[in-house]
């Protein structure tokens, strides 16, 4: 599989604060490629320099190993942030615009297949600004799938909307993802990403702290659940120890990640010598979310 | 280029702010022009004669160049307004963000807006000289239409300094309001320097400033002989540039402002 995307030691600066530091990725043909980290953590930013429209204090990106030429980003639909289009314009008058700018050969077709496809052809004549969310966010993938590019990059594709409007772009975007297409989508969704993604990168504060497989990233540590009388000198005993941490902290019990060689057994013994009796030990199924509160905490 | 031409028509064939504006332009330069005709008419006519300049018909060929492209200049500041309306309207939907996005450079994006500015400037001196033409035709006797029609493309190139100054204003500030705002305040601010220039003798300096030599493209048509005469009265004769070296002055300008324009979209994030 050829790289579609390569960034190297990418860094970006706003006064005194580090948005971005040091982010050496890499995309292969096909792949969907998950950025996430909690707000602030330089996945818009990293997703605007791969875009063109912020510049990087250092560092070095290329798409289809062709560096940073802004030809480059003709075969790349993108939506970032928010759907920008002119409000006084309709859908097709829109999506025009862009057709032109992206070359694309007989757009009246491509226009027509891509409004279907997002169940706008109905609205095709009404103007964006009387379009809702939903609709919006449906008419900017449209768009980034105007010119039929080889890759689609999706800031946080379902932010502002209903359920069903989340229902119906993880549809379409898994529908996507079926023809073979290389995605880079960033977003809160951790639940959506599982579904989707085949590598994952995890950033923090603009670090990159995770990059991998979705097996890779999961299959670090083992999670428990464990419940106990005094949870307060549960924790004392983790913090004590460098093979167990806390991911999370549900009411009357404790969510634990432990190094992959300690059994449940194991476990149960350390609290066991310090005197305390859990009252309850299971084995957590691990799920991206779980994974990701541990990389972050 | 007809490609940018093509996307930047696009974007502009529906903007109601752009129609408004072009047909008050339309609908109101032609009774300005004649309302001022009418009271140069009026008034000038006799002080002039005591001026010792004589019989001036400013709607008959060859004057009526002269004078269409002075009076039409007061039409450049509503004009402008329009070049600054696109502008910010490109940062208000972040469109200009999403051009790029979608595969523009950002020099495509400012040679775009440099063709904006361009069909203004041509659409507007098409209609001053249709203007003159129609009141020369109504008032001469001869036909002598080419004889001062220069005037029209140091008109034209008036237009696209005003017009190249409201984009520089916009791509600064980037907010429509505020960039009409301080648009029409740099005219208001410029003239006070420069009564505060000429009240300390420093005229030449005053010369040099942009708005000024802009204006000075299309002087009030008999200025010179007026200035003549009072020379010839007191022997103190206001400061003005050649009229070559004020066409340089401006197209320095007008290039100065793409260019910063350009820099500045270049240097900051989208």
């Amino acid at each position: 599989m050829s790289k579609v995307l390569t960034t190297q030691h990418l860094r970006k600066e706003y006064k005194d604060t580090v948005a971005l530091e040091d982010l050496s990725i890499s995309v292969e043909e096909g792949q969907i490629f998950g950025l996430l980290g909690p707000n602030g953590s330089g996945k818009t930013t990293t997703l605007g320099i791969l875009l063109g429209v912020i510049k990087p204090k250092q560092g070095t990106f290329s798409w289809f190993g062709n560096g940073q030429k802004d030809e480059n980003r003709k075969n790349i639909g993108a939506l970032l942030e928010t759907p920008n289009f002119y409000p006084y314009l309709n859908a097709v008058d829109n999506l025009k615009i862009v057709a032109k700018i992206k070359d694309v050969p007989n757009s009246e077709e491509a226009i027509e297949r891509v409004l279907r496809r997002v169940n706008l052809w109905e609205r095709k004549m009404s103007k964006f600004k009387t379009f809702s969310l939903g609709m919006k966010q449906r008419l900017a993938l449209a768009s980034s799938m105007l010119a039929d590019p080889d890759v689609l990059v999706l800031d946080e594709p379902t932010n502002g909307l209903d359920p069903q409007g989340i229902a119906e772009m993880r549809s379409l975007i898994m529908d996507i993802a079926k023809e073979g297409k290389t995605i880079i989508i960033a977003s809160h969704l951790l639940d959506e990403i599982e579904k989707m993604c085949t590598h994952v990168a995890i950033m923090k504060y603009g670090e990159l702290l995770q990059v991998g497989t979705l097996e890779e990233i999961m299959t670090q540590d083992r999670m428990l659940m464990i419940q106990a009388d005094d949870l307060a000198k549960v924790k004392e005993v983790i913090n004590s120890t460098d093979y167990i941490s806390i991911i999370d902290e549900p009411v009357g019990e404790l969510l634990i990640a432990v190094d992959e060689k300690y059994t449940n057994a194991d476990i149960n013994k350390v609290f066991a010598d310090k005197g305390i009796y859990l009252s309850g030990l299971k084995t957590h199924r691990k799920n991206l979310e779980s994974t990701f509160l541990e990389i972050v905490k | 280029m007809k490609k940018l031409l093509a996307i930047e028509f696009a974007k502009l064939k529906k903007l109601n702010a752009l129609r408004v504006i072009l047909l008050v332009y339309i609908g109101l330069s032609p009774l300005v022009v004649y309302a001022l005709y009418s009271f140069f008419d009026t008034f000038m006519g006799p002080m002039l004669k005591i001026a010792g300049i004589g019989e001036w018909n400013p709607f008959a060929f060859p004057d009526v160049w002269a004078f269409v492209t002075y009076s039409s200049s007061f039409f450049n500041v509503l004009m402008g307004v329009i070049v600054v309306i696109v502008m910010t309207n490109e940062y208000n939907y972040k469109t200009l963000k999403q051009n790029v996005i979608d595969g523009m450079s950002l020099k495509q994006v400012i040679l775009g807006k440099f063709f904006v500015v361009f069909f203004l400037s041509t659409i507007v001196t098409l209609y001053t000289f249709i203007m003159g033409l129609v009141y020369g035709l109504l008032n001469s006797e001869s036909a002598d239409v080419w004889n001062g029609i220069s005037n029209i493309p140091v008109y034209y190139l008036q237009t696209l300094c005003y017009f190249s100054f409201a984009f520089f204003f916009a791509t600064l500030v980037k907010r429509t309001a505020l960039s009409i705002i301080f648009f029409i305040l740099s005219f208001i601010v410029e003239t006070i320097i420069g009564g505060i220039l000429a009240i300390s003798k420093l005229e030449m300096i005053y010369a040099f400033f942009p708005l000024n030599s802009f204006s000075k493209l299309t002087p009030f048509p008999i200025l010179k002989e007026m200035v003549k005469a009072a020379q010839e009265r007191s022997g103190n004769v206001p400061f003005m540039l050649d009229n070559w070296v004020n066409i340089l002055v401006c197209i320095f300008y007008m290039v100065l402002f793409f260019l910063i324009s350009l820099w500045v979209i270049k240097r900051r994030d989208l």
